[in-house]
């Protein structure tokens, strides 16, 4: 009772030191003492096995008579056995003490029959409905003392982590020797130790903690569901099923209760449960193992993998060997050596890498090349454009000569029109000789005109090949016309 | 190691759970309940303030302490009361109550004898039992019932329990609880429970443990503790109960403590063992290295060379005739793994 009553004292010194933290914040807490050992005996320490009895042994036959005597002389021979052996007398006298407690504590239970005089009511006379208003607003009390004691963890959290930040830093002397007591603060081994215990024993507090938050956020998260177990199937990560999950932690899990397990045996209800887990999970694994020292095929053991639990060992009877045989499918007998494919090595292509000392020619050879393309593509251009104005003038020059055939039997205008055409053509031609014909005689200039409009044809055409200026011309004699 | 500075963050994280007395400052009370607060503390009293209780329609026996939990602190009469009214005749006496009806299927308690007996024929709890079975054996059955689930039911459990535990501070807050409920098999009637936090900071398998009186002097006490060191295996943690413990808690743990270390430096893993260290022995039991030295000093078998002394073991297990049925839980009929 010894180690309780440490643990009581400790807990009351943790609200001792919670009264102060809230009372001086800027008070000292109280330190890591690494020097104190934690057990009585190290845990590490290998402790013999003796057959023989232990030399203390009379303490237990002094205390068992000290059950049967009257409780004077309980205290009289008590006090021998606390002389010999103080520390083993003082746990025995603490179960003592407790066993006495518990004798005084026994309760009389009286049978008092209460009438049943009532006709048995259809409705619930202590309905749900009655305690609810009262049970909600005591939650709401037992909320708020809660509360203040999370903000109390998540500070002491805080302060601790910041501890174990700073032990990290550059001047983490000064912070140890404030939260653990230092013997020789000169010495650097023990500096460093107690640093790597403080800050390891910090660490495993804010684990523990984190720890706790969790499985309290996870319980808090928890709709009724349940469908959430077969969030963990996946083609992937299907393995996982074979172990042991904890379902009270699953976010969005809550089991069933079993009701109808009340009227079936142990065996039934494991068969009924290990069916519905395979219908959410997925099937039992049965691996056979053989043995075969004893008989060719004999299967011995097994190992059974079950969704949602450890998979486990197990010797085979021979009625669960020829039932699981049953199951596992055929294989063939004889396995069929297939021939070795042969290699076949694929060979990615890419384009030649050009050096760049050869890149800078063809691009200009190309650039060349380009250009000659462009000015011949000009050229048909101009060919074409040639073409077409030359296929204009013709049907011009056609338009003119059937103009000129109708001209006897036109008015005296219809002269007019061909001097002016005649104008035009020998202001182009440039010739004299052709201007006195045409003043003369009227016919023969009918007769030139066609030849004049050849040569016009013609020179235009040469024209148009000689100099591009020429090319103008035909276009100011649509505008004429 | 530093363990006062562990304590502290200890301490304040198991307070965490609400298991706390009402502090002057640290909440923002009324000045009603700030001063009904100097003069008692959260839910407990110094002396009792219910005579006796009647649980069940046959069965009445008085209560070991008070509780102030199932009062309202203006008028002294039950919070669920639906008069409000202040008896006089009671209000100077030290009982603010002298019979508490309390069903002994779900727990609800009155005041008044002719709604509890007309609530007794029709409690649903008396058809269909609550929660998930555990563990089933031809004589026993345990079942476990979230907190979160059948909250009015765990809080009623609670309020029932102060009244038998000195130390228990949380009553109405019973979601990151798991209550383990044992039956005879075959009844609707609990026996007895013990409470597991699920957000222990020192993952504690066990909270609060009371074997109703009607049934006690059975060993069911024995059972649940070797129930709760069997989850605590299962989910790979060394473990042990919330302390401090209740005098009947001590007594028990240590009766468990001693068997289980018995068995294995006899019987067990260890038998065959020339030298042991504390820590194999934590490992191998489940139980915290300094509940192992407290047993091994209880059972007289550690000596001055720090050996241990094989022999008074037996005559320990003779002692208290043990050896033929060295437990009382047996591993064929659990179902905690399903």
């Amino acid at each position: 009772m010894g180690i309780f009553q440490s643990i009581e004292e400790a807990n009351n010194t943790s609200e001792r030191l919670l009264r102060s933290e809230i009372k001086n914040s800027h008070g000292e807490f109280e330190k890591f003492d690494f020097d104190t050992e934690e057990y009585e005996i190290n845990p590490k320490r290998k402790l013999r096995l003796v057959s023989r009895i232990n030399p203390n042994a009379g303490h237990l036959r002094k205390s068992k008579s000290c059950f049967t005597v009257d409780e004077h002389v309980d205290e009289t021979r008590c006090q021998k056995p606390v002389m010999k052996s103080p520390f083993m007398s003082n746990v025995d006298d603490e179960i003592k003490k407790k066993r006495e407690t518990i004798t005084k504590m026994t309760l009389e239970i009286e049978h008092h029959e209460l009438s049943q005089n009532i006709r048995k009511p259809t409705d619930d006379l202590l309905p749900d409905s009655t305690y609810q208003p009262y049970h909600k607003k005591m939650l709401k009390q037992e909320n708020r003392m809660i509360q203040s004691d999370i903000v109390n963890g998540e500070n002491e959290a805080d302060r601790l982590s910041l501890i174990s930040d700073r032990l990290g830093m550059l001047n983490w002397e000064v912070t140890l020797q404030k939260v653990t007591k230092i013997n020789d603060p000169t010495d650097e081994n023990e500096m460093e130790t107690k640093r790597y215990q403080t800050k390891e024993l910090i660490d495993s507090m804010l684990h523990k903690f984190e720890s706790m938050k969790k499985k309290s956020r996870n319980l808090a998260r928890r709709p009724a569901s349940s469908d959430s177990l077969l969030k963990l199937v996946s083609g992937k990560d299907w393995p996982k099923i074979y172990t042991r999950i904890d379902r009270t932690f699953i976010p969005d899990y809550a089991s069933s209760s079993d009701e109808e397990e009340e009227k079936i045996t142990v065996e039934e209800i494991r068969e009924r449960r290990l069916k519905k887990r395979e219908q959410q999970c997925g099937g039992s694994i049965i691996v056979l193992l053989s043995d075969h020292q004893s008989q060719k095929g004999m299967t011995r053991f097994a190992i059974v993998a079950e969704p949602l639990r450890k998979p486990y060992l197990i010797k085979t009877s021979t009625k669960e060997r020829n039932s699981w045989k049953n199951k596992v499918p055929t294989n063939p007998k004889k396995f069929k050596k297939a021939p070795r494919i042969s290699t076949q090595i694929a060979v990615k292509r890419r384009r030649e890498v050009i050096p760049l000392t050869m890149e800078v020619e063809p691009e200009v050879i190309r650039d060349i090349r380009q250009d000659t393309q462009k000015s011949m593509k000009l050229n048909v251009k101009a060919e074409e454009i040639s073409v077409t104005e030359t296929v204009k003038s013709k049907e011009m020059n056609a338009l003119r000569n059937n103009a000129a055939s109708i001209s006897p039997t036109l008015s005296e205008k219809a002269p007019l029109g061909s001097i002016s055409s005649c104008t035009a053509s020998q202001i182009s031609q440039r010739s004299s000789e052709n201007v006195g014909a045409i003043i003369n005689n009227i016919n023969p200039n009918l007769a030139i005109v066609p030849s004049c409009n050849e040569k016009t044809f013609v020179k235009t055409h040469n024209g148009m090949k000689t100099n591009s200026g020429i090319n103008i011309l035909p276009v100011r004699k649509k505008k004429k016309v | 190691m530093a363990r006062s500075l562990s304590q502290s963050l200890t301490a304040t994280t198991q307070k965490l759970k609400g298991k706390k007395n009402g502090g002057k400052g640290k909440n923002k009370p009324s000045a009603k309940i700030k001063k009904t607060q100097k003069e008692m503390l959260y839910g407990i009293l110094n002396e009792r303030n219910i005579r006796q209780i009647q649980f069940g329609l046959n069965k009445k026996f008085s209560t070991w302490y008070g509780s102030a939990v199932y009062f309202d602190p203006e008028t002294k009469r039950l919070g669920c009361s639906e008069t409000k009214g202040q008896l006089s005749s009671v209000s100077n006496s030290q009982y603010w109550l002298d019979t508490l009806f309390v069903c002994e299927y779900c727990f609800k308690y009155t005041d008044d004898q002719t709604r509890f007996v007309g609530h007794v024929a029709s409690c649903p709890f008396q058809y269909r039992v609550p929660g998930k079975i555990k563990y089933k054996s031809p004589e026993y059955t345990i079942r476990r019932v979230k907190g979160s689930k059948y909250q009015l039911f765990c809080q009623c459990l609670c309020l029932f329990t102060k009244l038998y535990l000195d130390n228990k501070s949380m009553y109405f807050k019973v979601d990151h609880y798991e209550f383990y409920i044992v039956y005879e098999t075959g009844s609707t009637k609990p026996m007895g429970f013990f409470s597991k936090d699920l957000v222990s900071y020192q993952q504690n398998n066990l909270a609060c443990i009371l074997i109703f009186p009607p049934y006690q002097r059975r060993g069911l006490g024995l059972l649940l503790i070797e129930f709760s060191y069997k989850l605590s295996q299962l989910e790979g943690v060394i473990s042990g109960p919330e302390v401090p413990l209740s005098p009947f808690g001590l007594i028990g743990y240590l009766k468990y403590w001693s068997q289980i270390l018995c068995w294995h430096l006899i019987e067990g893993d260890l038998a065959h063992y020339d030298k042991v260290t504390l820590e194999d022995l934590s490992i191998v039991t489940g139980m915290r290295v300094n509940d192992v030295i407290l047993t091994l000093k209880h059972l007289n078998c550690i000596g001055e060379n720090n050996q241990i002394y094989l022999q008074s073991l037996n005559s320990w297990l003779k002692l208290h005739g043990t050896k033929r049925n060295w437990f009382k839980l047996k591993d064929e009929y659990l179902l905690i793994d399903d």
